[in-house]
């Protein structure tokens, strides 16, 4: 279920125009659709950013991926949507209807940004605006460790099962109690994993020096640097003028 | 039976599995409770738990540890306690999957026996391994695989003597008989496969040199 929610996100190497731009040029783009998206007050505006981020999809070759991350929050927006229309006194509908489109939008715009860029690209983005490079490490161990986890978990849960566990059985409280021989075995590996990983991390001479060089460097293209502008001076001409429409 | 039909769980009454990471299912508090496990999801009464605990316990010499924390022990008693959390529930079919990664040698002799002895019961053993010498000297049938194919299968005699097979599988053959390889010139068969063979036959040339 958790990994069927990680596909409408996990990076796939691809070949297209949104995956050839640089992460800085994508973040760009991804914080103005946020800001558009939380200073809009028309549903048409909205329904108008939904074709433009399927647009984005299509260009990007990850419809299919975009669609099922749309899928899978598709209930918690309708959950959004009743939540807004119970507690909400006045405009219900239009409020309600509005709070439902800008939960899915954002999915939509950060679905198409993971998918579409590489997480050690990514890092490398974030090191150039200033993020410490610890952090950024841990960012992109945590992505490249969900496979690793979600085996694990696959290998725990077959060896109790051939012991006879059975995880579905019984009543709330021992189904909770059932997983007690998973997590145990679960924690205890990734902690051993962790240390591991630290001392490999060290071995390898991790924070020798103060400033790393590194064998990939991004750079800006010509069409990088024309996105980035048309993005911002549409968005900053948008949110300025504020139009009728918006 | 057919296993399409079964769960894990009816299955697992039959077939037992000695996982090749023992970390990936110790959990309980005491290495008792830990060979209990299995033997209390499979709703044995009180009295047959105490007793297969001790029995499996005895078997795999971990009678005295029975009150210590699985993850205090060390990796080769992690192994037999297992092991033991497999024997206590007395399954037809024991699957060992890589048993001899990382044991020194007498525990790998410890285990052949402990093969043996469960061979005796007339239990089926399954070991899946790349332990070409502890297969040549334990077991009496070898399935060869190679690319999630089976492309051998039989007495070991006629498996790991044949050259061609083994560098398909990327096997290397047995010490003895690649000691029995090296020594053709002077009248050694090839499809040697026992120390006692190799030593009977250097004895006699040894013999006839001397003579």
């Amino acid at each position: 279920m958790s990994t069927s929610l990680l596909r409408g996100f996990v990076y796939k190497r691809k070949s297209s125009v949104l995956h050839r731009l640089d992460p800085r040029t994508k973040a760009i783009i991804l914080i103005s659709a946020v800001a558009l998206i939380f200073t809009s007050v028309k549903v048409s505006f909205l329904l108008l950013l939904l074709f433009v981020s399927m647009f984005l999809a299509y260009v990007g070759r990850v419809l299919r991926e975009w669609l099922h991350s749309l899928k899978s929050v598709f209930l918690f927006s309708i959950f959004i949507f009743v939540m807004n229309y119970l507690t909400v006194y006045n405009d219900k509908l239009l409020y309600s209807l509005l709070m439902a489109l800008r939960f899915i939008l954002l999915t939509s715009f950060f679905s198409i940004f993971f998918l579409t860029t590489n997480p050690d690209d990514f890092a490398q983005a974030l090191l150039k605006v200033g993020v410490p490079y610890e952090y950024t490490l841990t960012f992109t161990m945590a992505i490249r460790f969900v496979p690793t986890l979600a085996r694990d978990i696959q290998l725990i849960i077959d060896s109790q099962r051939s012991r006879g566990l059975e995880l579905e059985k019984g009543n709330i409280i021992t189904k909770v109690k059932n997983y007690i021989p998973i997590l145990i075995p679960l924690m205890i590996l990734e902690i051993r994993r962790s240390i591991m990983i630290a001392e490999a991390l060290e071995a390898r001479a991790f924070g020798a020096v103060r400033k790393r060089t590194f064998y990939r460097e991004l750079h800006l293209s010509r069409i990088d640097i024309i996105i980035m502008t048309c993005t911002l001076v549409t968005v900053a001409l948008i949110l300025l003028l504020k139009p009728q429409w918006f | 039976m057919d296993t399409r039909q079964c769960s894990v769980a009816e299955l697992s009454r039959h077939v037992g599995i000695v996982f090749q990471n023992p970390d990936h299912q110790l959990f309980a508090e005491t290495v008792e409770k830990e060979v209990a496990f299995a033997l209390e999801n499979f709703g044995f009464s009180r009295e047959l738990i105490r007793k297969r605990t001790n029995w499996a316990l005895k078997l795999m010499g971990l009678t005295m540890m029975r009150h210590r924390s699985p993850f205090t022990l060390s990796d080769g008693e992690k192994r037999r306690l297992a092991i033991a959390c497999i024997l206590a529930y007395d399954p037809e079919i024991i699957v060992f999957d890589e048993p001899t990664a990382g044991q020194d040698g007498l525990q790998k002799e410890k285990l052949g026996e402990l093969i043996k002895l469960l061979l005796t019961q007339n239990k089926t053993i399954i070991v899946v391994t790349h332990d070409i010498e502890f297969v040549s000297e334990r077991f009496k049938r070898v399935v060869v695989m190679s690319r999630g194919r089976i492309i051998a299968d039989g007495h070991p005699r006629e498996i790991l003597t044949d050259e061609k097979l083994l560098i398909s599988a990327n096997l290397l053959p047995p010490q003895a008989t690649q000691c029995a390889w090296e020594l053709r010139g002077f009248n050694i068969p090839k499809n040697i496969l026992y120390y006692y063979e190799l030593k009977t036959r250097i004895v006699k040339i040894l013999l006839g040199m001397m003579r």
